[in-house]
Order: C-alpha cells, then structure tokens, then sequence
C-alpha cells in the first residue's frame, strides 16, 4: 500500500482532532503543534512526489457498499503536484499564524479548524471518487464557513461566514445532482470508469450536457465565479491568513480542480467550452473593474482572486488544461503572498483602509519586497511565475479566437494597473498615519520571504520533468510577448501617472466628473449582484413565507386538526384500494 | 368474516381517530395530553390486534412495547412541559399561547 | 362465537370510557374514566395470552401515567377541564361514522393491498440490517428512556443550565 498518499491527508484530519487536547495540556504549544502537523503532511507529499512513477488509482476498503464506493486515492501527476503545493501553502501560512494570531482568543478552535481544512483539501484532491470528493468538498465549505466567522463577536463576520456557506451550498446542491444523475446513468462514481464512459451510449448528448453544466454550476460556486461571487469580498472579514490559506490559494482552486479531474467530459462538448469560457471572461472582468475601484486593501485582493480564477476558466474553455493547472499554482503563490504581506501590514498599521496607509516601504522593508514580488509576478514579468502561466493562456487564445485573446490583454491591463495602485498606495508615497510601525515579527516575515524566493524560482521546478508529470510551458510566442509586456508597462504606466505621479488630480478628476463618481459608487457596491439577490430573497422566499403563514397559525388545535384531516384522507384512499 | 382480530383493528383505528379529533378541540392542554394517551391505546390495541389469528405474535409484542414506551415517554415529556408552560404564561388554554406563528 | 361478543364487549367498554375521559367536563371524570380505559385495555392483553404486555401496560399506564396526570392537575390547580361546545359531538360522529365506513369497505373487500414489493431496494436492505441488528434495539430504548426523563427532570427544575 502506498502509505504516504494515504497519510498525507488522514494526518492532518487526526491532527485536527487532537490539537484541543494539546491546547488543554499546554496553551502556547498549540501553534508549534499545528505546524508540526502540517511539515509532516508536507513531507509526505513531497515524498510521494519524488516516488511518483505511474499513474494509479488505490482502492482501501469498502465505504457505502450500495453506492459502489470505496476508499479510494489516485494518484497521478495532477493530484501530486496540487497536494504538494496544498501542503506547502499550508506550513508557510500555519507559520505565518504564530505571529498574526499571537495573542488573539480561541486559538484552539483556530487551530483545529484550519488542520481539519487542509486535511479534507488534501483529502478532496486525492480523492478517487466522487462521493469521497464530494464529501470533501462539504467539509472545506464548511471549515471556510467557520473560519470566516472566526471573530464571531463581530456581526459582519457572523454574517459573511453565512453568506459564504449558503452560496457556496447553491453550487453544492447542483454538484450532488450532478453526481446523482451520473450515478444514475453510469452505476459508479469513480474518476477513472466515469471518464472511461464519457461519449459512450450511457453519457452523451443531454446526459452529458445537463452533468457539465451541473459540475460547472458546482464549480462556480467555490471558485467564486459571477454570479456566484458575492461571498468572497465578504469573506475577507476573516483573519488574513484565513484569506490567504482557504481564499486565495486552495479551496477556491477546488472548483478549478474538479473540472480539470474530469476535462474529457468537458471537451467532449463544444457548448460545455463554450460555457467556461463565457463564466472565466465575465468574472476575469467583472473583478478586474472591482478591484481597481475597492478602498480595502483585502477587498482588492479578494476580487483579483475573482479574475484571475476566471482567467482559469478561460484556459480550461481554450482546451489548455496545462495551462489552468499551471496558472492555479502560479495564482495560489503570488495571491497566498499578497495576502500574507496584506497581513502583515494590517497587523502593524491596525487598518485596511488604503487612504490610511502609506510610505510604509521605508519601514516595512521584508513586507514590501514580498508585496511587490507578488504584483510583479501577477502582471506577469518574466520569469516570475505568473509570467509563464498566464502567457500560456493569452497564447492558447490568440491561436484559437482573437478577440479572446485581446479581451485577455485588456485585462492583464487592468491586473497590472490595480496590482500597481495597491502597491503605490500602501507602500509608496507619504505616510498617512501618525502611529508608529515596525516591521512585523520573524514568524510573519519568514514566509513572505519564502514565498517571494519561490515565486521567482518556481518555475524552474515547474518545468522540470522529473518532479511532476503533467506538460511543459513552452516559451510564448512572439505576438503573445509584444502585447502581454505592453500591457503591463501601459497598467503600470496607468497606476504611476494617476497615483504616484499626480495623485491630486487624480483625486479632482473622480469628484468632479459625474460620470466618474457614478462609476466608482457602483464598483464600489460590486456591481450590483448583492442587490439582485436581496430582491430575489424579498419577492420570492418572502412570498412563499406569507403563503405558508396562512398554514403555520401556531395554534395547537389547528395542527392537530391537519393531521387529523390527512389521515382520514389516507385512510379513505388506502381502504378504497387507490393508493 | 368478522373476527375478534378485526374488531379490535376497527376499534383501534377509532380510537386514533377519536383522539387526534379530541387533541385538535380541546381547550385545555391537559385535555390534550389525555387525548394522545387514548391515540397511544389505539396504537398498541392496533399493532396488537395484527399479532392475533396466528401471524407473527412475537413481533407484534415487540412493537407494543416499544409503543408502550415511547408513548409513556412523550407523556411524561409532555406533563413537563405542561408544568413548564404553566409556569411561564399562566395559562393552559393552547389558543392563548401562539408564539410559534410561521 | 362467544370469542367475537367478548372482543366486542372489551372494545365497547375501552371506545366508550374513551369518550367519556375525553368528553367530560370535570377533571377528576376524565382521570378515573381514563384510568379505566386502561384498565380495560390490559385486560384485553391479559385475556388474549399475553400477560407479558398486559402487565407492562397496566403498570404503565394505570399506574405512572395516572399517576403523573395527577400530579400535574394538582400542580397546576386545573379543575376545569371545559371543552368546546356542540363541536366535540359534531367532529366525533363525523369522524366516527367515515372511519367506520372505511374500516367495513376494507374489510368486505378483502384487505389493503399492501404487500410488500419484492425487490431488494436500498430501504428495505437498510430497515433489515436495523431491525436484525437486535443491541439497537435495547440502545434505541435506553436512549429513548433516558432522554426524557432527563427532559422531564430539566423542565421541571427552576435552575437554568
């Protein structure tokens, strides 16, 4: 038996079970617990990593005999590398909790929470089927829901950390049919007899279509996908290293994840494509815009979080699924290093505005080298990693459909410009604040610096073939180089000119024209979406709620006398042989 | 053909009817806590009844105890929460107390 | 024969104290007609040969049950146990008259078809495996024991927990 695949994830789940017995015996071991737990799940998986030889699927016992399920593992080059980079992200950002949580209540149920997170990640992403996946999958939502809520005195935590669970339920209800009906058609659930039976005579045509739309539904929902986005700006009411671990760097990456494990489903339909590609381009746009309006510094993040998901989806609508796997460990270390470094400069500036921070580089000096590393490599300067991924995908475009591939530079334009505008004002300039700021602690910098060193360096491990199996990034094409570095120097330019260069007119400019105040108060409301499901909740649950009023009297008598009805109308059908 | 074992199938019937008719009107809820116990004897007389004739009686011994006690169960539960309502509004009339409008 | 007026007598006398602990209007009519209709229903166990039930039922009900109703009445202080007017007789004979309808229809008809279907679906697999696995029972019994007498006891303490 392969030990290390299956350890890597029971052992986090144990370790989440065992961390408040260690906090009971000895508070302040808790965290050193946590991160022990974590290198050991990270040593597993580079182990199974390093070992990896041939793709297979590992069966361990029977679960749900009746649903044909078992315990299962597989264990290919895809499920490899994400495990790896999930434990990797995991220690760096339990190390970075030592310092951030420092003193903060409740750090047993942190703990706990964030070990039973990454041991159902690592779990979902070596899971064999898709009951055991899906199962998973609940139990991040879940561990997200929580967490977000973490400062649960506070109201608008309580209230994120449900909005977050409920929407990401709508995407989950629509996966579990998903599943459903394909254990209806195909009488299995593994990855390997699905993706075998896909354009046979049990799954094509509607099944196929209505199975793709329910997994990219599913899908949506946790990779934060418009119109199933309006949790993850809110979610950033959790601590930052919740942000950086579950928002930015693997549990939105899970619904990416999904529709890469089962990709011969999707390309066996031009409409499933299609669909992708429309849902990437209209959330890589709709957070780009947001982004470059937000006043909140993690709001920004979370909403560049959004686009580039939806650049994955574009590259997964192209056919490239290299591509997306690629750019979804390029995005999780540039975005878990972003967050990291915003961390670390709202634990010393004790804001997230950013009209309230500034000239922190003279100050701060490890946050900012990791900060500017990460808007570096996410405007895409070469031969940081956000470089080769993201080419990857303009270029799998331009070959294929042009105007794609021009929408995609429009927006690497509003990446850069928005990467740029966050770094200026948090970082650059005169400092807006009187308090006095210092640099973060040791156990807050170390893994910004290890980030920005891995960011700069990751490709190379990315490409060698020896450590993962998946595909090599090629070097882009010429066309796809021109107009990608032209669009970072125009963003940069863009950000330099409007904040650093002339901040003043800048400032004039959006307060007196009308047209510009209008369209920062709808960026700033996130376009509207939370108004259109307000209105939805008000007219159709409200509706339904007053009809069922008219039912629910509350009086005794009144409940008994509708049971009483029923039954003599059960016994009337039952006797007279209708039912 | 009228045996014993319908008649007390009947009679059993009637009686759940009779009691879920009396929970539904009464106007005090002691009252009604007495009619769920008359619709727990039409229940045990019921599952009674179906073990007569030579089917299965050990079964159907094991179902009358099981409703024997749960119902005694649920009405001691009940006599509790008569106390505790009591306590709480002063009164025993169900149509005074509806908090729990929908 | 004489099987059948027996059976028939029992079941008079319970529907008929039945009704009258129901019907009554003072509270200590409806607590001695009650224990009476327990009474009688034990005795219908006992008669049938099945003291075992009998016993527990009597000792139950006739026994803790009134005991505990008792209890209540004097707690509270209810002594008078109104109920609606003309309704009760209304509902009552309504009731009684279509249950009696339905009962003959089914009985003349040869019974309900309510056989079970024979395939193995996943319900009848999972109510098998329940009902063979016998310690669950005695678990299900005790959980269910306990749980209300820990309700009971909760309820009727002053203390909140």
């Amino acid at each position: 038996m392969i030990l290390a695949e299956w350890l890597l994830w029971l052992v986090p789940l144990s370790g989440a079970a065992l961390v408040p017995v260690v906090s009971h015996t000895k508070k302040e071991a808790t965290g050193w617990f946590a991160v022990a737990v974590a290198s050991a799940s990270l040593l597993l998986s580079l182990y199974g990593a390093l070992t990896f030889s041939a793709a297979e699927t590992e069966n361990l016992a029977v679960w749900l005999g009746f649903l044909n399920v078992q315990l299962q593992v597989t264990i290919d080059g895809l499920s490899v590398l994400v495990s790896v980079f999930v434990a990797f992200l995991s220690l760096l950002i339990l190390i970075f909790s030592l310092g951030y949580m420092k003193g903060e209540g409740g750090l047993a149920r942190y703990y706990s929470l964030v070990l039973l997170f990454v041991g159902s990640m690592l779990g979902l992403v070596m899971a064999g089927n898709l009951i055991q996946f899906y199962f998973f999958w609940e139990l991040v939502g879940l561990c997200s829901a929580l967490l977000i809520a973490f400062w649960s005195d506070r109201e608008a935590a309580r209230r994120a950390g449900l909005k977050a669970f409920v929407v990401t339920h709508i995407g989950d209800a629509s996966l579990l049919i998903a599943v459903i009906v394909l254990f209806n058609a195909l009488q299995t659930t593994s990855f390997a007899s699905v993706l075998a039976s896909v354009g046979g005579s049990s799954l094509q045509g509607t099944a196929l279509l209505t199975v793709g739309v329910l997994i990219i539904v599913g899908a949506m929902g946790k990779s934060a996908q418009v119109p199933l986005h309006v949790w993850l700006p809110d979610a950033m009411e959790g601590p930052s290293t919740v942000s950086a671990l579950i928002h930015a760097a693997t549990m939105v990456n899970a619904g990416v994840y999904l529709v890469i494990r089962m990709f011969p489903l999707f390309q066996a339909s031009g409409l499933l494509m299609d669909l992708l590609l429309g849902v990437g381009l209209l959330s890589a746009s709709v957070g780009a815009v947001n982004a470059l309006a937000s006043e909140d510094l993690k709001r920004v993040l979370a909403y560049s979080t959004i686009s580039q998901l939806g650049l994955m989806f574009v590259a997964l609508g192209l056919g490239s699924w290299v591509a997306a796997t690629y750019h979804m460990v390029s995005q999780g270390l540039f975005k878990a290093l972003a967050f990291l470094a915003a961390g670390s400069v709202i634990h010393a500036t004790g804001t997230r505005n950013l009209e309230e921070m500034g000239g922190l580089k003279r100050v701060m000096k490890y946050t900012y080298v990791g900060f500017l590393a990460a808007v570096l490599a996410m405007s895409g300067l070469p031969p940081l990693i956000g470089f080769w991924s993201k080419d990857a995908i303009v270029s799998a475009a331009f070959a294929g459909n042009s105007t794609v591939g021009f929408a995609l530079i429009a927006i690497s334009v509003v990446t850069a410009s928005y990467g740029f505008r966050a770094l200026i004002k948090v970082f650059h300039g005169e400092p807006a604040q009187q308090r006095s700021v210092r640099e973060s602690a040791t156990t807050m910098v170390a893994p910004i610096a290890v980030l920005a060193v891995s960011v700069v360096v990751a490709w190379l491990a990315l490409d060698a073939q020896s450590f993962v199996n998946i595909g090599s990034l090629a070097f882009p094409s010429a066309t796809t180089f021109t107009l990608s570095m032209g669009a970072l120097v125009v963003g940069a330019l863009v950000s330099y000119v409007a904040f650093s260069a002339r901040p003043s007119a800048t400032k004039q400019l959006m307060e007196r024209s009308q047209a510009m105040v209008r369209l920062r108060d709808a960026l700033l409301e996130g376009l509207g979406f939370d108004r259109l499901y307000n209105y939805l909740y008000a007219r159709g649950v409200k509706g339904l709620a007053s009809l069922t009023s008219k039912v629910e009297t509350g009086a005794l008598g009144w409940d008994a006398a509708l049971v009483l009805l029923t039954l003599i109308l059960l016994t009337v059908l039952v006797a007279g042989g209708l039912v | 053909m009228i045996t014993d074992q319908t008649i007390f199938l009947v009679t059993g019937t009637l009686l759940v009817f009779i009691g879920i008719a009396s929970v539904s009107i009464s106007k005090n809820l002691i009252k009604t806590l007495m009619s769920f116990q008359v619709v727990v004897f039409g229940v045990n007389l019921t599952l009674f009844a179906s073990g007569l004739g030579g089917a299965d009686r050990a079964l159907s011994d094991a179902f009358v105890l099981l409703s024997i006690l749960v119902g005694a169960s649920v009405e001691a539960v009940g006599l509790a929460v008569i106390v505790a309502v009591h306590r709480k509004y002063g009164t025993l009339n169900p149509d005074e107390i509806r908090r729990l409008r929908g | 024969m004489a099987n059948e007026i027996l059976a028939a007598g029992l079941a008079a006398a319970l529907v008929l104290t039945a009704v009258a602990a129901l019907g009554a209007k003072k509270v200590s009519t409806s607590l001695i007609m009650l224990f009476y209709s327990s009474v009688v229903l034990g005795v219908t166990f006992t008669l049938y040969n099945d003291a075992l039930i009998g016993l527990v039922h009597m000792a139950t009900f006739a026994g803790a049950v009134s005991v505990l109703l008792l209890t209540v009445i004097l707690m509270t202080g209810e002594s008078n146990l109104a109920i609606g007017g003309r309704r009760i007789a209304l509902v009552l004979a309504g009731v009684t008259v279509l249950v009696v309808l339905a009962s003959i229809s089914t009985i003349t008809s040869g019974g309900p078809a309510l056989a079970p279907s024979q395939s193995q679906d996943i319900s009848l697999q999972v109510l098998g495996f329940v009902w063979n696995y016998r310690p669950w029972d005695l678990l299900a019994l005790i959980m269910v024991f306990a749980s209300s007498m820990v309700a009971v006891v909760s309820l009727l303490s002053k203390e909140r927990p």
